[in-house]
């Protein structure tokens, strides 16, 4: 009994280290608090946790992934107060790919394609995408044209589509 | 894939905050769990639900090194002051034709990264590995590494450490890119530091003053002998003076100025966001006399400031207001406590 929980720790133990990192900023790309994206990704861990032993090891990732989608769907709504799920679009397109490896697949495919933009780049995507700012807002702050800001946008989302072409659509 | 989709954009945005922020120490993550929920304990304990937000909060905190605050005390001289150093008594406003605070002509409003003699422009808020990639995008192997920003405009950076850095604006950070130099810093002006627990000493150096911190939050003000002190958020740190002869250590909430004799260190405990507010684009003042306060104005409006009644500069006031208001707004909100009469000339105000 102890040995075999023991090895289930192990197991455990495995997938939270080869799944944290994805899921926080996962969470953290959805919540934008870190706070909250922690608390998320750990209540998903412990309900993980808890049923570990009925679920089969392959799938508690994709479990994982869902449960932290959850969780950030509950907390935008509490704080929007909408009940609709159609104020976030991109979440209603998410519960139609619910696998983890296609998905960790896919994310870095484009995590290493921006590794390979130049400072500058990755920084004014950043800005943009991450933190929403408006082109305008990036080109004051990076001390940038708004002309430039869109073209180093535009070239960068050239080459991310470049380097994804091999996985397919 | 589509990459004008939402779902394209979003995973654009996932992949790019992973990219630009830094590691999870994941090994911390999972003692953290481990100790909470997998012990013979807290499987039979399931109320854990309050005390694991509070909990999850200071763990996440101690992986950004919440140790110490320590206050600092910096003396920061430029000749752009006139202030005479000989006096026993500050009194910068021996003559009501000389400005306590002047203009700059050639006005910079450009951030600038300096790697031996090179300059770069930076922008305002830098990700994670901003200066790591600058530096290898040009190939370059400097040996020191100084960011310095202008009137008007602060800066946020992280050093190779980790540790965070907010820099207020007309100041200058430098720190020397060797292995061991890796955690010390020089410093004129002001900045605000969030140190990583990192391998031994984060020390802060001014023209005045030595911090030493293991991991800490806190405020360093430096622009003046008489309007440097150093606030303490979170842990404790050693502030002395450079000779390491006055030594002092600070607690959490404390704030620290070097005394008018200047032979010693006055603490107090102070409400840390108000020596903040700058961070977040604001100026606040508490209790300050107005010439404190004048020349922050005249620090990120770029203004020369004349004193003519210099009795009135010496009340304390409190005041607060957003960076990003037109000093005209400033000094009529200036004007609006009576205390005195602030006139707004093209460049410069005239305080009677």
């Amino acid at each position: 009994m102890v040995s075999s929980q023991a090895s289930e720790i192990k197991r455990f133990e495995a997938l939270y280290r080869r799944c944290y990192q994805r899921l926080f900023f996962h969470a953290l790309s959805y919540v934008g608090d870190n706070y909250i994206a922690e608390e998320i990704v750990n209540t998903a861990f412990v309900k993980a946790w808890e049923r570990f032993s009925d679920i089969q090891d392959e799938s508690t990732d994709n479990y994982l992934l869902v449960i932290v989608r959850n969780g950030c769907i509950d907390y935008l709504r509490k704080r929007i107060h909408q009940p609709s799920i159609e104020e976030f679009p991109s979440l209603s397109t998410f519960h139609e790919e619910s696998n983890y490896q296609e998905y960790e697949e896919k994310i870095s495919a484009i995590e290493n394609a921006i590794k390979q933009l130049s400072p500058v780049t990755r920084c004014v995507l950043y800005q943009c995408y991450y933190e929403r700012k408006t082109y305008k807002q990036v080109a004051e702050e990076q001390s940038l044209t708004e002309r430039s800001v869109k073209r180093y946008i535009m070239k960068a989302l050239k080459f991310i589509r470049e380097n994804l072409q091999p996985l397919g659509s | 894939m589509d990459i004008h989709s939402e779902k394209f954009k979003q995973m654009l945005r996932e992949a790019v905050l992973k990219t630009e922020s830094p590691e999870i120490d994941v090994d911390a993550k999972w003692n953290d769990f481990k100790a909470k929920h997998i012990s013979a304990e807290e499987i039979k304990k399931k109320e854990r639900a309050k005390s694991n937000k509070r909990i999850a909060i200071w763990s996440f905190c101690g992986v950004s090194a919440i140790a110490c605050a320590v206050l600092l005390f910096l003396l920061f001289q430029t000749n752009k002051h006139i202030i005479d150093p000989g006096n026993d008594e500050p009194s910068p406003l021996a003559d009501t034709q000389t400005p306590i605070f002047e203009k700059v002509e050639d006005e910079s409003s450009h951030i600038l990264l300096i790697a031996d003699g090179r300059q770069f422009t930076i922008g305002k808020t830098c990700h994670y590995n901003y200066i790591d990639s600058v530096i290898a995008a040009h190939r370059l192997t400097p040996k020191e590494i100084v960011i310095r920003t202008p009137r008007k405009q602060s800066a946020r950076f992280w050093l190779p450490d980790g540790s965070e850095v907010w820099l207020n604006a007309e100041s200058q950070l430098s720190y020397k890119t060797s292995k061991s130099d890796l955690r010390s810093v020089m410093l004129n002006g002001e900045a605000f530091f969030s140190v990583t627990k990192g391998k031994g000493q984060f020390v802060v150096e001014t023209p005045y003053l030595k911090t030493q911190v293991f991991g800490t939050k806190f405020n360093v003000r430096a622009y003046s002998r008489e309007d440097a002190h150093v606030t303490l958020i979170e842990g404790s740190v050693k502030v002395s003076t450079p000779d390491e002869n006055k030594q002092v250590i600070l607690a959490p909430g404390e704030d620290i100025r070097l005394s008018s004799s200047q032979k010693d260190f006055v603490a107090n405990h102070v409400d840390v966001d108000n020596f903040l507010a700058w961070k977040d684009g604001d100026f606040y003042f508490d209790d300050e006399p107005l010439e404190n306060l004048l020349m922050e104005l005249g620090r990120w409006y770029n203004i020369t400031v004349y004193i003519k009644n210099h009795h009135v500069c010496r009340q304390h006031v409190h005041f607060t207001a957003s960076h990003d208001e037109d000093i005209s707004d400033v000094i009529g909100l200036l004007n609006m406590m009576g205390i005195a009469k602030i006139t707004l000339k093209e460049k410069e105000i005239i305080v009677e």
